[in-house]
Order: C-alpha cells, then structure tokens, then sequence
C-alpha cells in the first residue's frame, strides 16, 4: 500500500467541494444580478 | 462595490485554476519522498492541499472572528458580513482540514484521529463552530437579537481555541503516542518548498475571490431586499 | 406632568435587520399616569414595551427606571444591564409556562417583584377576574381567553397589592379577552392609575386605550403623542401589602422544582438515555474477555451515561420557550437571569446516583473485584460531571436565544465537552489503576478532575458573560 489510492480519494472530495462551492456561488451572483436588473420600478408598473 | 461584483468573478476563476494546476503538479511533478522511511510515500501528496486547506481556513477563521468582534462591540454591518462570509468560508475549508487530515494520517500512521494534536482538535472545534453558524445564518429570522446571539457564540468558539489548546497539551502529556503531523516539515526540497509555495499562493487568490464574491451576493441580497420592502409598502398603501 | 418619573427611555435607536424600528425615542412614565402605545403591525409597539423592560439591545440610547429616589440603568446601548426594579408585566404571549397552576402564577409575579402575600389575597384577586374556581387548574388545562386572563392579572397583581408605586407593562392585554373581562381590565387600569402606579401598554384596541391618559402613536420610527380620554371606573382593588426583599433567584428556584415535580420529563428525559447506555453496555461487555484491555475503556463506559444525561437538552428549555415564558424571566431577572437559569435547569443531582448505578452493573463484567476501592472514590469525577451538567446547560440556554431555536443544532457548539469528560475518564482510569492518590502531578486524578472543572467553569463562564456583555 502506497497511499495512491488516499491521495486520490482525498483530492476527488476536496476537489467536489471547492468546485460545487465555488460554482454555486458564481450561479447564486448572476441570478441576483439578474433577479435585481428584471425587478419591476414604480414606473413600470404605473 | 460594483467594481467587487466585477472582479469577483474572474478572480475567483484565476484562483481555481492556480489552484488545480498545484494539485496537478502535487501529483506529477512533486518528488517521491523515500519509500523506505514512509509507510504511504504516495499519499504524503495529500500536503499539497491539505496544508493550505488549513492556512486558508485560519484566515477565513480569522475573518470570523473579526466579524463577530466588530459586530458585537460597534453593532458594524460590515462586521456582520464577515462573520456571514467567515463563516461559510470557514467551514468549506475547515471541513477540507478535517476530512483529508484523518484520511492521510490514518495511510500514513494508522490512525486517523489524534486527541493529542492541537491543530486538528482546534480545527474540529472551530469547523463545527462555523457549521453552526452557517445552519443557523440560514434558519433564523434576521435581526439584532438573533445576530448578537450568533455572534456571541462565534467568540464563545473562539474563547474555546486556547481551552481546546491547553486541554490537549495535558492530555498528551498523559498519553504520549502517535503524533499526527500536519505541517510541511515533511521534506526539505526545493521542489515541494516552491509547491507549497505556489499552493499558498493559489489558495490566497482563491480566497480573496471567494470573499469579494460572497460579498457582493450579500449585498446584492440586501439591495433585493430593500425592493421587496418597497413593494411591501406599496401594497399596502 | 409634574409627578415624578418612575421609568424612561432617552432616545432610543432600535433596529430589527437592518430596518430602524425606534429613531430617537425618548419618553417618560410618570406616577399616576395611563399611556397607551398605538400603531400598525409592525410598527414598534411591541419593541418599545420590551425596551423599556430592559429586553431588546439597543443601537444607542438608554433605559433608566427610578426607585426609592435612585436611579438605575436597566440597559444601555454600551451593553450594561441592571435588574430593573419591581414591576408587573404582561408579554403578548403571556409569558407563562402551561405546567404552572393560577395560583403559581400569581404568586410568583408577586415573588419576583418583592410582595408579600397570602393564599387568601391571591383568591382574592382571581375572584376579581372570576377564576377563583380555577385556582389550582394548570395553565395548559385553561381556554385561550382563561389563560390570557391569568396572564394579565400576573401583570397587574403586583401593583395590585404594592403599597409603593410600581411600573406595570402591558403588550396588547386585551388581545384574547370578551367584553366583560375588556371591562375589568379598563376599570382595573383606572384603578391601580389612582393608585399612584404608572401603566404603559400596547394595544390597537379602541376601547381599552380610551382608558389612557396619553396615547403615543409610533410612525416610521418616531412618535406623535395626543391626549386620551382616561375613561374607566375606579374600582375595589385588594388592600395592598408591605413590600419585602425581592427573591427572584429562589422564586426561580422553586418555580423550577415545582414543574418538574408536577411533570418530570426532566428526569425522565435525561435518566432514560442514561439507563439505555448503562444496559447497552453490558449487553456488550457481557461474556467478553477484557483481560488485555486497558482500564480507560472500562473507565469511559462507567462515566458515559452520567456525561450523556448531562449533556441531554434541559427540560428547563422547552418549559422557557413556551409562550415566551424565558422572556419573562429573563425581564424580570436582568442580568443574573443566564447564570441562574444555567445552574436550575442543569442536572445537577443526577450525575453521582447514575455513575454509581453504572459502576453497580458493570463492574461485574470486567472483573470489578480488583478494584475494590474504587466505589469509595467514584464520587469524585462524578461530581466533576455536576459542573459540566452546568456548562451544558448554559450552552443549551445560549442556543434558545434563538427564535427558531429547534432548528439550531446545539449538540454544534457542545464537542468542546467531550474535553471535560476524556479528563474524567483519564481520572478514573487513573483510581482503578494505582487507586486513589491526592497528589498534585499531571497524571494524578485529583488533578484530572480539577482540569475538568475548570474547562467546563471557562465554558460556562464564557456562554454566560459574552451574550450578555
């Protein structure tokens, strides 16, 4: 036993949870930026 | 803070790159350390990250506990955003410390936990600490109680940090075993000094990524917020 | 008005989220005088009440209540806090825990704020408000209206029966009450207003804030104040009473042990993890050949259900969370409030008997008669166990802060005691090894145990101390 098999094990779940962080809160940034920009103003709706 | 929103993004991106290049060159380009004197030579690579996975989680810690001291003593808004970023932040690289730590140690050593470590008991305490707090950031009402609350308990989480200290030194001195290390004194070449270098780097940026990006959600949150509140009165009136 | 004042707020900033609920406010609460908060929802009627009980944080501004010429600053917004003086006091919720009977309840507002009283005055009392049949009935066992009835009263009760003028604080009393009852509390509040005492409440209710002297109308943060119409009867209130040494921590204290008297979930609550740990234990050690393991096993299995009943949730929490019962206490206790509640609600008495009844049943299963004299000094880690009963306490309590606290997870914040228990465990195993030793080196359980102590002391020191700084 060399510890490969650790090695890759460990950097596959590290690698999920950097990856699924970070990737959902680049998704969360644009849809807020989206949610803001869409929202109607008072103007629009008179 | 448009310019956070702009930037946040593409350095973000910049420090997941940097940081997957250091896990490629971890695994390829990284010398073999002597097969005779290691039991796991190959899973010694888990340092690559897991060493930084530990630096970045201090300063995210450390973020927190500003946050919650700026909160609690100056009642600060952007103190309360620390401690919300913090927090987070915390407990995603927290976490990464003490999922790979065992994992190495137990390949490594044959055991996965050691009481007798200071850092990795720490980490324990605060990562579960700052799960708590990310929970209850999500479930709780917003507002001054519930934020004196948790920010109260993220010091408490701190206060426990020497506690946790003190209380393992005593029971190493009583139990003196395995130790599990987790530093990078495992080697003195040149070639994994300048990973972990590089590794420390990537992480930094990836960090300060994170942060603007979390930033600029939570202000963007409040800014939606203030619409809501806006349309709330409207309808009514 | 020239009477003087018995509390006052000095412009308060309130904030809830990031929105400004209280801009600037400051009023005064004079002898004598009836004032009516009024608003829409959401506006800060509650919030004011609560501020002026000392409750609410405050961004800037102070609470400063008078009594006997001084005076004291309940809270201020540098995070000081004083138990306020005596007062009566009605939250929106009542405040009340439905294992409590009317009597109980009425006689412990009469407690907390210092008034002696009898049997007869308190049936006295609910006769006024038609619940003298009721007395010994639990609040849980009331109709709605009944009980917000009981709850009232224990806000009016003191002021009732004090012969000194007092603060009563009302948050929408009339909300859950027929007319007749609307009619009483009208009157009631004339009454105890000629009577010297001051009464502020919040209320949407027309009828019952014609009753004031002024009404303060909260908008946006500020307040418009106009005149009332002090309407209402004076009516025959109870003789009043002499006013003895407030008691709240022993009012605490034995309100504590009555509810867990009357339904123990307490003790049965904590006992029973503790049984199952004892015979899940033993079904597991039984038959098996433990000659080659070491003694911190053994010793981890004897002190594990003492340390898990002490760790269990306090009953004391779900009686506290219940129609804001904690709220109540926590205004009428002040500061002292977080450490008195930590060591009540903290199974103090269960530690000793359970690791004694551990140690009784599998002693047997590890040949216990090589330590023989190990029963005789059990008791020392099992009281260390008292003290960390205490810490989990005040973590369990510094969790319910929280308005949705059931969805916190508490046993988060609770790892740091497994600290405490593996010196426990080390203390033991330390007795069965060498016997019992009272020297003072690392390694010597006398010192084991003194390190336990001390870690759940800084535990419970700094869950009680920072909320509350």
């Amino acid at each position: 036993m060399n510890g490969e098999i650790e090695a890759i094990v460990t950097y596959s779940i590290l690698a999920a949870m950097l990856f699924s962080y970070t990737f959902s809160r680049i998704s969360s940034l644009s849809k807020l930026k989206r949610q803001i920009a869409g929202k109607p103003t008072e103007d629009s709706r008179e | 803070m448009a310019n956070c929103s702009t930037l946040a993004i593409p350095i973000t991106i910049v420090g997941m790159i940097c940081v997957v290049i250091t896990a490629l060159l971890g695994f390829f380009y990284a010398p073999l350390v002597d097969p005779n004197s290691w039991n796991a030579p190959e899973a010694y690579r888990i340092l690559y990250w897991h060493v930084p996975f530990a630096w970045t989680s201090f300063l995210s810690f450390c973020l927190l506990f500003m946050g919650a001291s700026s909160w609690y003593v100056r009642r600060s808004e952007s103190g309360w955003t620390m401690l919300v970023i913090g927090s987070q932040l915390g407990l995603l690289f927290g976490l990464g410390v003490i999922i790979s730590g065992p994992i190495w140690g137990s390949a490594e050593w044959g055991v996965p936990w050691d009481w007798g470590d200071v850092r990795l008991n720490s980490y324990a305490l605060l990562t579960s600490v700052a799960l708590f707090l990310v929970m209850s950031i999500r479930s709780q009402p917003d507002g001054e109680e519930t934020r004196d609350t948790l920010a109260a308990i993220g010091l408490f989480g701190f206060v426990l940090v020497p506690v946790t200290a003190v209380a393992t030194t005593l029971w190493r001195n009583r139990h003196p075993g395995v130790i599990l290390r987790e530093s990078g004194e495992t080697g003195v070449d040149l070639e994994i000094k300048q990973l972990m270098g590089f590794g420390a780097f990537s992480f930094f940026v990836l960090f300060i990524g994170l942060v603007l990006l979390n930033y600029s959600i939570y202000s963007l949150r409040r800014e939606l917020e203030e619409q809501n509140r806006q349309i709330d009165k409207e309808v009514l009136s | 008005m020239s009477s003087p004042a018995l509390a006052r707020v000095v412009e308060l900033v309130v904030h809830r989220g990031t929105q400004r609920v209280l801009d600037g406010v400051s009023e005064t609460l004079c002898q004598g005088e009836v004032v009516a908060i009024m608003g829409e929802n959401g506006s800060g009627k509650t919030t004011l009440i609560e501020a002026f009980a000392g409750l609410i944080p405050l961004r800037s501004g102070d609470v400063i209540w008078a009594e006997n010429g001084n005076s004291i600053v309940v809270r201020d917004s540098q995070g000081r806090r004083n138990q306020p003086p005596s007062m009566g006091l009605t939250l929106q919720k009542g405040g009340v825990c439905g294992d409590e009977t009317v009597m109980e309840r009425i006689s412990v507002s009469l407690s907390v704020a210092g008034i002696e009283h009898s049997d007869d005055q308190i049936m006295e009392l609910l006769s006024l408000w038609g619940l003298e049949h009721r007395a010994n009935d639990r609040l849980a066992h009331l109709s709605g209206g009944q009980s917000r009835r009981v709850a009232i009263l224990g806000g009016l009760a003191p002021a009732a029966l004090s012969n000194s003028p007092l603060v009563v604080l009302l948050d929408e009393p009339s909300e859950g009450l027929d007319d007749s009852a609307k009619d009483i509390l009208r009157n009631w509040i004339r009454s105890l207003s000629s009577r010297n005492h001051a009464i502020l409440m919040a209320t949407h209710d027309k009828d019952i804030s014609s009753s004031a002297d002024r009404v303060l109308t909260i908008r946006d943060g500020s307040i418009e104040e106009q005149i009332g119409k002090s309407l209402g009867e004076i009516c025959d209130l109870p003789q009043s009473g002499e006013r003895g040494d407030k008691t709240p921590v022993s009012s605490l204290l034995q309100w504590s042990v009555k509810m867990e008297v009357r339904n123990p979930i307490e003790t049965v609550g904590r006992v029973t993890p503790a049984l199952v740990a004892i015979l899940l234990s033993y079904a597991l050690l039984s038959g098996q050949d433990f000659q080659l393991q070491d003694s911190r096993l053994h010793a981890s299995l004897i002190l594990a259900p003492a340390f898990i009943s002490a760790v269990s949730s306090p009953a004391l929490v779900q009686r506290l969370s219940e129609s804001d019962c904690g709220r109540w206490w926590n205004a009428v206790l002040g500061p002292i409030a977080r450490p008195a509640l930590s060591i009540t609600g903290a199974s103090i008495l269960l530690p000793i008997p359970i690791t004694y009844l551990s140690w009784a049943v599998l002693s047997g299963t590890f040949n216990g008669g090589e330590y023989e004299d190990v029963a005789m000094w059990l008791w020392i880690p099992a009281l260390a166990l008292m003290d960390l009963a205490i810490a989990a306490t005040a973590l369990h309590l510094l969790v319910s802060d929280l308005s949705r606290s059931s969805s916190a997870p508490a046993p988060l914040i609770l790892i740091v005691l497994v600290w405490p228990f593996l010196e426990l465990t080390d203390a033991l195993s330390s007795i069965m090894d060498n016997g019992m030793s009272w020297s003072l080196s690392v390694h010597d359980p006398v010192v084991s145990c003194i390190v336990a102590s001390l870690i759940s002391a800084l535990v419970w020191l700094a869950a009680v101390m920072i909320p509350d700084y």
